[in-house]
């Protein structure tokens, strides 16, 4: 009863948050826009008397999340989307003027999308993969990145019968794989370099799992 | 031990674990003949037998495949698993895809790991194909004791039969137009290239198909079917002889082109789909809802009951035949032809689960399928209607077109048929045909 009073009454109080929140989001993003646009033209054109002056870049670090979307071969002729959402933790490590190498660690987790199957019977896989990896980074107004890495994946592998079909343990394990990966990605800096966009294109390979193809995903990191 | 001794050893460590997270594969030796894990029937005492309420009527089980050579491959003597590649179908009628053509398919990828000497699946994919193997199995050890020895022959021949999981269709028009299709929930049975397919798995299964023997066992039916009424030949209807197809009661590809042909190759794959496994119910792992707007539930293909008739897929008198709610495509009308075998069968005083019966009253129905094409030459066929000249197959039943040729070929099929239940098919037939097999042609009936 207090919760549809609630409702009702405060229908035309969100209606109003709704728009603020909305003026609010326009405002940020012209505000990010423009930010960026400065921060970048400051960082690509300095006047000759102050690059002089400009001291040694120094190692940096970023901590962000990521959503990747893993096309895996499915049955016969079907692909598969895997959504894997994730934590990153970047290192920039100045090496040459503009690059960057940066090393960086990540964690993942697999299993929010699951394979066509039929209602009776299916196996779902689960799991969380943690991943060492090195690039190299251009800072420049777009930051290109290219990484390798490396890393172990543990999953779980459960039988789920229901309807005519018995549920079973006969099936359940568990796994460590080991993966690789190659991503190449173009970084776009905002807020003078606080925040960066990276979207970026991934080939993995998954030891005993085959099925992996491409990755697309999206990095979004914080400097700290 | 020295530093760069240590950091040789970490290095090795750290390989090993690497290599170590990899071996989930085959990892004992195993095999011929190969022991797999597979979702399987459970086996009941009685085909007959109601499953109890909520009980489960598939399971995991441990099987030997008896017959694999290569386990990678799943490959026999007599099937080999595929996945992927595309099929052109440029004509399908039910889950018969009677003109097109297929490539692209590849072997399968398994990941599995041996437990104990038992292949494991690791993924659906894996299951899927495991299980469908064993049912190929299954199947073609009975169709061999199933069908008569001319058609075995006939049937090994052939060779290979390549069973594809999860193929991309493509299907065209006679107007040249493509679709890309993504077919689920089906099975279907492609006789020019003597290729089975799998569609992709969907949540209409109530257990997948592929593990679903009596699925199987009907599409394998289709490829009997066309070994022993047509000798395994796939004969194309060429429209431009379309004037001269009108004048001719047989001409080359008008049988393939009837709709009451294709509804009786339904019927009979349903009777192999019992005569092997003893299941009486091919769509029973389908999750079809009820039809409300039928008057009665008449797509159920369960061959022990007989809930319709000629008389209730083949109205000639409805004045709006698009609002009719009568069932009227070839499925009904072939499992009219089921049911009379299965009744006959009984009625012969078999028991459902005698699996040996089955198979010696199946050998009869093959031979004497295997005979209805040279009594249909001596019989007087009715010319075929214009559409079929012209190599256009129909959706729906015709009271005008369909009862002479069903008729037709039911008399050619009982003269081949054993003498000592000749009579009491002929008679389970004109019960539920009714007007589909007109009285001139129930000549085996006395």
């Amino acid at each position: 009863m207090f919760c549809w009073k609630r409702r009702g009454q405060g229908e035309a109080a969100a209606r109003g948050r709704a728009a603020r929140r909305i003026a609010a989001l326009g405002s940020a993003v012209a505000l990010t826009l423009g930010l960026s646009r400065g921060a970048n033209a400051q960082e690509d054109a300095p006047p000759a008397s102050a690059r002089e002056s400009t001291p040694e870049p120094s190692a940096g670090f970023a901590l962000g999340a990521s959503l990747g979307f893993l096309q895996q071969e499915g049955l016969g002729a079907e692909t598969q989307t895997q959504l894997v959402p994730g934590l990153l933790a970047l290192a920039y490590v100045p090496f040459a003027p503009r690059l960057f190498l940066r090393p960086g660690l990540r964690l993942g987790y697999v299993g929010l999308t699951q394979a066509p199957s039929s209602f009776g019977a299916r196996i779902e896989e689960r799991g969380v993969h943690a991943t060492a990896e090195l690039g190299i980074s251009y800072d420049a107004w777009l930051v290109p990145a290219l990484s390798v890495g490396g890393g172990a994946h543990y999953r779980s592998i459960d039988f789920i019968g229901r309807g005519i079909v018995a549920d079973s343990d006969a099936i359940d394990r568990s796994e460590w794989l080991g993966m690789v990966f190659a991503q190449v990605g173009l970084g776009l800096p905002l807020f003078r370099g606080a925040l960066v966009v990276e979207p970026n294109l991934r080939l993995q390979h998954t030891f005993s799992d085959e099925r992996s193809l491409l990755q697309f995903g999206i990095d979004l990191t914080f400097a700290l | 031990m020295t530093t760069s001794a240590k950091s040789k050893t970490r290095l090795w460590s750290l390989g090993a674990l690497v290599l170590c997270t990899a071996c989930v594969q085959q990892s004992e030796p195993f095999g011929p003949p190969y022991e797999v894990l597979v979702l399987d029937r459970v086996p009941s005492a009685s085909p007959l037998e109601a499953p109890t309420p909520g009980g489960a009527e598939f399971a995991l089980q441990e099987r030997r495949l008896e017959t694999i050579e290569d386990f990678e491959q799943l490959a026999s003597p007599h099937f080999r698993i595929l996945q992927g590649g595309t099929l052109n179908a440029t004509e399908v009628k039910g889950d018969k895809v009677s003109r097109g053509s297929f490539a692209g398919a590849s072997p399968p990828t398994l990941r599995y790991t041996v437990e104990s000497g038992v292949a494991v699946p690791r993924d659906y994919s894996t299951l899927l194909m495991f299980s469908a193997a064993y049912q190929f199995e299954r199947t073609f050890s009975g169709l061999r004791s199933a069908t008569s020895p001319n058609t075995r022959a006939g049937l090994e021949a052939h060779g290979v039969m390549d069973a594809i999981f999860g193929p991309a269709i493509a299907a065209s028009d006679e107007n040249g137009v493509e679709v890309s299709l993504r077919l689920r929930t089906n099975a279907f049975f492609f006789a020019q290239g003597w290729q089975f397919g799998l569609a992709g798995s969907s949540p209409l299964e109530r257990a997948p198909f592929a593990a679903d023997g009596w699925i199987i066992a009907h599409e394998l039916g289709h490829a009997v079917f066309q070994q022993a009424l047509f000798d395994g030949k796939v004969i194309k209807c060429d429209e431009s002889l379309a004037d001269l197809n009108q004048r001719e009661p047989l001409f080359e590809g008008r049988l393939e082109e009837e709709l009451a042909i294709s509804g009786l190759n339904e019927g009979f794959a349903d009777w192999i789909s019992f005569a092997v496994t003893g299941g009486i119910d091919p769509l029973a792992s389908m999750d079809v809802p009820p039809d409300d707007s039928l008057d009665v539930n008449v797509s159920e293909r369960l061959m022990t009951e007989d809930n319709f008739r000629w008389s209730q897929i083949a109205k000639s008198d409805a004045p709006d035949p698009a609002a009719e709610t009568r069932c009227r495509g070839q499925y009904c009308l072939g499992t009219l032809f089921a049911r009379s075998l299965v009744a006959t069968y009984l009625g012969a005083g078999h028991d459902p689960a005698d699996e040996a019966a089955r198979h010696d009253f199946s050998r009869g129905v093959v031979g004497a399928l295997e005979g209805t094409l040279a009594a249909l030459e001596e019989l007087e066929l009715p010319l075929p209607e214009p559409g079929v000249a012209r190599c256009e197959s129909r959706d729906e039943v015709s009271v005008e077109w369909d009862p002479p040729l069903i008729g037709a070929f039911l008399q050619a099929f009982l003269q081949g048929s054993p003498a000592q239940t000749r009579a009491a098919l002929c008679s389970e037939l004109a019960l539920r045909f009714e007007d589909g097999f007109p009285v001139q042609f129930r000549k085996e009936c006395e």
